[in-house]
């Protein structure tokens, strides 16, 4: 019985306009299988390669990325440190007013940028983030052991950026940075908003922030 | 005349069905492509997030070898992760029986001691945005939230002021909760289960 039923139901899906349309579709495409069906081989294929363009293509044609809506904003080798954020000054989606943010936009492609930065506990963190939106380097404060950050973004380790200040006789102190290789992006300082109490010590802590170009 | 006429008629009428069913085609093509894609780049599978409760997070968000779906999803929706090789930022859009997160009703977060170095709970509507109330309140971090002695916390999210850990909703129609964890007792990246539990979102009541 379930057999008459099914070969019943074929019988229907068979004399559906649509399924003719599939058919005569099918004849189009050269292939030993079924019009129908070598028609919808090729739809499902083409619909996958669409579904991998479409995403790998996304990212670059959307300019809603945070890196898009904030860059503008920041002028180049320089700290920005935004007002804390409420409704009315919010720059991107789901930012958190927990943290307040200082930000400096940095482009090596002109040079080597040093960063530094303090970060005296729990909840502070300094990431970069490229266009793309990856963290290639993230540290976070810890617990009652205040972490003094020094970074040296690089074009690339082959690329010679110049003679250091030790070999030009003009820094006294040896250069203690971590190099990162990076092309452009933007730094981010991130600070807990422990409230109004806490407003100067987390101020003085986020301007010692310092992101700035190396002179050749 | 007559029979020139009947000729072309015929030929259009072939001609507008070989059109339809091209634009069948390439319809089903358009809308399977970009349908999935789309909902692979917005919501995500088992392969991009996790899901515990109600809380939803992208695993490889901020990472240097995120998948393609992960930077597509973090570009649509503008918004700056930190990796989670050190934070894990999870996003609920419900409660824990699955209904979506309103203005009109109230609710009760309830967590436990959340062994991570710091963390913050906030609320927005569902695109994002924070919420305009009159005492200026949108979040509560692991430092300014009020904890009880057994060292677990409740906060209420009304629109109306409650006792105790009040997050204001006021008229924003449906809600996202943002839980960020910086530096979690156990990677959000190693997939296993973390050692700690995140909050409960439990519906109180609806107006």
């Amino acid at each position: 019985m379930p057999v008459t039923r099914a070969r019943e139901l074929l019988k229907r899906v068979r004399a559906h306009p649509l399924a003719e349309r599939l058919k005569r579709l099918g004849r189009f495409l050269p292939s030993r299988a079924g019009g129908g069906l070598r028609l919808l081989l090729a739809a499902l294929c083409g619909a996958g390669i669409l579904h991998i363009v479409a995403t790998l293509a996304a990212p670059g044609m959307i300019a809603t990325s945070a890196y898009d809506r904030v860059a503008p904003t920041l002028p180049l080798h320089q700290v920005k440190v935004l007002p804390a954020v409420t409704p009315s000054s919010q720059p991107l989606p789901f930012l958190t007013p927990a943290w307040r943010y200082a930000l400096c936009r940095y482009d090596t492609g002109r040079g080597p940028v040093s960063v530094s930065a303090q970060l005296p506990g729990p909840g502070w963190s300094v990431a970069l983030h490229t266009p793309s939106g990856s963290n290639i380097y993230a540290s976070t404060g810890q617990d009652g052991r205040p972490i003094e950050l020094r970074l040296k973004l690089v074009p690339s380790a082959e690329r010679f950026g110049g003679l250091t200040p030790e070999s030009l006789g003009v820094a006294t102190q040896s250069e203690n940075r971590q190099r990162i290789e990076t092309a452009e992006g933007i730094v981010v300082l991130r600070a807990p908003d422990r409230g109004s109490a806490f407003a100067p010590f987390i101020e003085a802590a986020m301007r010692s922030f310092r992101c700035s170009a190396d002179a050749f | 005349m007559h029979f020139t006429l009947h000729l072309a008629k015929k030929r259009l009428g072939r001609f507008a069905t070989a059109i339809s069913d091209w634009a069948i085609f390439i319809g089903f093509i358009l809308i399977v492509g970009l349908g999935s894609s789309w909902y692979m780049v917005s919501s995500g599978s088992a392969l991009t997030t996790r899901s515990e409760g109600a809380w939803v997070s992208w695993t490889a968000a901020g990472r240097t070898d995120a998948d393609p779906y992960t930077r597509a999803h973090f570009a649509r929706i503008g918004t700056l992760d930190l990796t989670t090789e050190i934070a894990g930022t999870y996003i609920a859009r419900s409660d824990d029986d699955g209904l979506n997160l309103h203005s009109s009703c109230e609710y009760r977060i309830t967590g436990g001691e959340i062994d991570a170095s710091w963390w913050s709970i906030t609320a927005f509507d569902d695109v994002g945005r924070l919420i305009p109330n009159p005492v200026d309140r949108h979040a509560f971090t692991s430092e300014t939230v009020a904890v009880s002695p057994d060292g677990t916390f409740v906060i209420t999210l009304a629109r109306d002021a409650r006792a105790g850990n009040w997050l204001p909703t006021g008229g924003a129609g449906r809600l996202a909760l943002a839980l960020t964890i910086v530096e979690g007792a156990s990677s959000i990246v190693s997939g296993s289960e973390p050692e700690y539990e995140l909050p409960q979102i439990a519906r109180v009541q609806c107006r």
